[in-house]
Parts: structure tokens; sequence; C-alpha cells
């Protein structure tokens, strides 16, 4: 899972001791058009729940340990405003704007027609930390 | 990627999604392996070759590089035996073989000490990145 540079710092700082940042209480994900890189997160035409922008909330279980990853405990489910393809994924730490934490490729893009759904059943979208 | 130890890997993801509660450690110490350490596995080296684990100071992460480095040196030994030393890791307590590996890592140079010698971590030399 790639940190983008405001995820590296918090959690490094975190740990270190150097900031007393509290947990975020939820995360949301966004759907990218292109693999996402720490410059661009390449946020696709998606909506969830006619919000525009197409964030949806991540509800993750405890991490799995001694694996090291979390996943989606509910389906999620992303409409499509225009006919594209989901190649990779942003997790955020608000529903608009906020900062961005983490970002990956999908194991299978997902091509959708205008007002196609793109969805993730429980325990499908993966994260990982290394 | 950094070498993030199976309970630090946890923490973290944890933290970052709120799903569990993540303490925060309080403090942190660094201790030597004498064999390659892996992320469920210290080869701590231990107590019997007279040292003991060194209270790790660090400064703010360098952003976007993403690493953070030690602000002060950490000293360890004298040694009481001839010792082969491969890596190094940080943990959240003291003392030797106690507390949670956070972070682990080979040296950059293996190093042997003889009995009465010092390995001492100038500071910036010790590095942890996240990518």
């Amino acid at each position: 899972m790639p940190l983008h540079a405001y995820g590296k710092k918090l959690l490094l700082d975190w740990t270190t001791g150097l900031n007393s940042a509290t947990s975020p209480t939820v995360n949301w994900i966004s759907l990218a058009t292109a693999s996402p890189t720490d410059a661009n997160a390449f946020d696709g035409p998606f909506t969830f729940a006619g919000t525009a922008g197409g964030r949806q909330t991540f509800f993750a279980a405890a991490a799995v340990s001694p694996q090291g990853y979390i996943s989606n405990r509910s389906v999620m489910t992303f409409t499509a405003t225009a006919a594209c393809t989901a190649v990779g994924w942003n997790l955020w730490d608000a529903k608009a704007a906020g900062n961005r934490l983490a970002f990956g490729t999908l194991a299978a893009a997902a091509g959708v027609a205008s007002a196609g759904l793109v969805t993730f059943a429980r325990s499908t979208l993966v994260i990982t930390l290394v | 990627m950094a070498n993030i130890s199976a309970f630090a890997q946890k923490l973290l993801l944890d933290f970052c999604t709120g799903a569990a509660t993540a303490t925060q450690p309080s403090n942190r110490w660094v201790s030597l392996a004498w064999g390659t350490p892996t992320y469920t596995n210290a080869s701590e080296m231990n107590s019997s070759y007279g040292y003991t684990r060194a209270t790790c100071l660090f400064g703010a992460a360098a952003s976007p590089a993403g690493s953070a480095s030690n602000t002060a040196s950490m000293t360890f030994g004298p040694f009481s035996s001839i010792a082969s030393i491969m890596g190094a890791h940080l943990w959240d307590g003291s003392p030797i073989n106690s507390s949670n590996m956070l972070w682990y890592g080979t040296l950059a140079t293996a190093r042997t000490v003889g009995v009465g010698d010092t390995l001492v971590f100038a500071a910036g030399a010790l590095n942890i990145t996240l990518t």
C-alpha cells in the first residue's frame, strides 16, 4: 500500500512521538481512473448517494495480525456518472477535501458504463501496509 | 518500504482506520540483532553480551520523503563478549526481551565487536522510511 506523503509523515511522527494526532474515526475511499500517485489521485467520475466526488465511507474491521491488512466490513457500491474504468483507489480522512492517506491499484480494473456500478463485496477491498 | 513488525503493522493500520484502539508508544528504544530480523522474529542480542537497549529520540519526519532519524547518538556496550551484529530494531519498551518491536532492519555494514568495545549510532545514522 503506497502511503501518501501526508500519511507517511503522520504515521512516522505518531510512532516516534513527534505528534499526538488522534486516530480518525472514519475513512473514505474514492475510485481512480488511473493508478494514483503521490501527486495525483486521478479520482474518477463516481458518485455515492448522490454526492459528487464519490467518496464512500470505508468501515474496516480491526487489522489482522500478523498478516497486516484491513478490509471493508460493509458492501461498498460506487455509481459511475460517465463511462470509465476504475483502476485504483484512494484512502482519505474526510468525505470531501481532507488529506489523502494512502492509495493503490485494484487487482482487476473495473469498466463501467454511465450509471453503472462498481461494487466491493465485504472483505474484498483489502489494504496492506507492506 | 520500511521493515515494519507485525505488531506495528496492526498498530498503524488500526490508527489509520480507528477500527481498533491504537496506543501511541510513549517511548522508543533501540536494540541490536545478531541475526537478520524479520517482522516476527527480532533475533535480539541478549543482555549477557553486556549491553542494554538505548533510548532513541527522533526528529520530525521529513516530507515528502517519508523518513525520520535519530536526533541524538546512541551508545551500546561496552560489550563483555565478542559478537557479530547484523541489525537493529526499534521497540516501545525496555529491557531486552520485552515489549513490542516496531521497526527492524539490517545494518549497512555488519559489525563485529570485541570485549570492551562499544557500538555508536551517531545522530542521523538510524533512518526509518515509509514508502
